[in-house]
């Protein structure tokens, strides 16, 4: 049974590959693929099983479980997709209102020098 | 050395090579094309392994669907270019704004990071090694068991046979997980109904009259999987798959998708799935002599024709909406 220890042990490869990824890369989206690598791995693992456990057919319950896990992986990688997505507007607002506030304050900065100095006329 | 285990090992190098690499390119871009060819040789690898159905249901999820979200999420968190953004490709992240979870440059790892997390996954991929080299190379898990019982569960397919009959539980709950992750996007995205979407700017002429010559040969495909699975690779989930494809790719060419549906609609056809094995699990619980989600069996071919056609609806229409909603374009 070599094809079974062949896909078995890439198996392992892929999720501890995808556990690195996932700890190491901080990017959203990354981290999201590494954990459809590591869910890749997990599927791997049971149909390399389901081939070894072969009678008249390869074992069809493992089989069934990766079907479900594959559409469970796609709807929960979208739901992580859509929050990626809200995070990323939210980051965006404060990073403007925080651009506003600090140009609101260089105004008040040059509004105050304006007091005391005379106004450059290379400013508008 | 057979040239089927050449084969193997060259599947597996290839798999474990793009998965590394999809993790540490320094381009979001290259990254999400290389996880797109990550699902289509796992789809090879489902067929090396005797499990075509998987192969089906992967290609069009793990290369299709995975594929149209990633790169539509990365397209829209692409920051556009300003005067305080670097210039693509310099450094470890191609983008200043989607560096270290998007902007936090305070939350960057360090060095001390790395090497606890080296230590951490290789640990944990030995000890999976060990446990995998610790199985006993022949078993024989369940199969004999479903091949006893084939004969009394309505189908000749034993995937299918497991799924909508000795398992059906099991499909029941995804249908709601299903379900759950439709209500979680509609949440997030402030959204109560698919119809107020914002229009993607319409396709070429050439891509819409070709997708519209696709849409009916994908429902033709999804009723033929549909109807295969009751004796061949094939059935609720793949056919399901099939079908969201060709709606999301009818919602992306601006043709008439899911986002034409009415309300009302569009959630009869979200709920249908879960609903008619809740009905089920209702009748056989309160019928005399029953267990629940037990088949009669001289109706079990026609109620597993049904609940998978209900399936298939439910499948598609919620997958399609999932992606239509996550690709949504902003009006910030």
């Amino acid at each position: 049974m070599t094809t079974f220890l062949v896909y078995s042990l890439t198996a392992a490869l892929l999720a501890g590959l995808g556990v690195h990824g996932l700890i190491t890369r901080r990017h959203l989206l990354r981290q999201i693929m590494a954990l459809n690598v590591i869910a890749g791995g997990v599927f791997l693992l049971l149909i390399s099983t389901a081939y070894r456990n072969q009678g008249d057919f390869a074992d069809p319950v493992p089989q069934a479980m990766v079907l479900t896990g594959i559409v469970v992986a796609i709807s929960s990688t979208a739901f992580a997709l859509a929050l990626l997505r809200r995070i990323y507007v939210a980051q965006g607002q404060a990073q403007d209102e925080a651009q506003d506030e600090a140009q609101g304050q260089a105004q008040m900065d040059a509004q105050a020098n304006d007091v005391s100095t005379p106004r450059d006329e290379s400013t508008p | 050395m057979t040239p089927s285990l050449v084969f193997d090992l060259l599947l597996a190098g290839a798999l474990l090579l793009v998965s590394w690499r999809l993790l540490q390119a320094s381009d979001l871009f290259q990254a999400t094309v290389l996880f797109i060819s990550f699902g289509l040789f796992l789809a090879l690898a489902w067929v090396r392994l005797h499990a075509p159905d998987i192969a089906l249901a992967e290609a069009a999820v793990g290369a299709g669907l995975a594929g149209v979200l990633l790169f539509g999420t990365f397209k829209r968190i692409e920051p556009q270019p300003g005067p305080s953004s670097q210039r693509p490709g310099s450094g470890d992240e191609p983008f200043s704004a989607s560096s270290c979870r998007l902007d936090q440059a305070a939350a960057c790892p360090g060095r001390f990071h790395y090497l606890v997390a080296g230590v951490g996954a290789a640990t944990l991929t030995a000890l999976l090694v060990l446990a995998v080299l610790e199985l006993p190379r022949h078993g024989v898990g369940l199969t004999g068991i479903v091949a006893q019982n084939l004969g009394s569960s309505g189908v000749d397919h034993p995937v299918t046979a497991v799924l909508l009959n000795f398992r059906l539980y099991d499909t029941w709950l995804e249908l709601g997980v299903l379900l759950l992750a439709l209500m979680g996007v509609f949440g997030v995205r402030g959204a109560h109904d698919l119809r107020g979407l914002p229009m993607r700017s319409t396709a070429s002429p050439v891509a819409r009259r070709l997708v519209g010559l696709l849409g009916p040969l994908v429902v033709l495909v999804a009723a033929y999987l549909l109807w295969l699975g009751d004796h061949a690779p094939g059935g609720a989930f793949q056919a399901g798959v099939v079908l969201a494809a060709g709606l999301v790719l009818l919602r992306l060419t601006g043709l008439p998708s899911v986002d034409r549906l009415p309300r009302t609609a569009l959630l009869s056809c979200v709920v249908v799935g879960f609903a008619a094995i809740l009905l089920l699990a209702v009748l056989t619980t309160l019928a005399p002599h029953s267990f629940p989600l037990k088949y009669p069996s001289a109706w079990a071919g026609s109620l597993i024709l049904a609940l998978e056609a209900a399936a298939t609806v439910s499948i598609g229409v919620t997958l399609a909406a999932l992606v239509a909603l996550v690709l949504v374009v902003d009006d910030q």
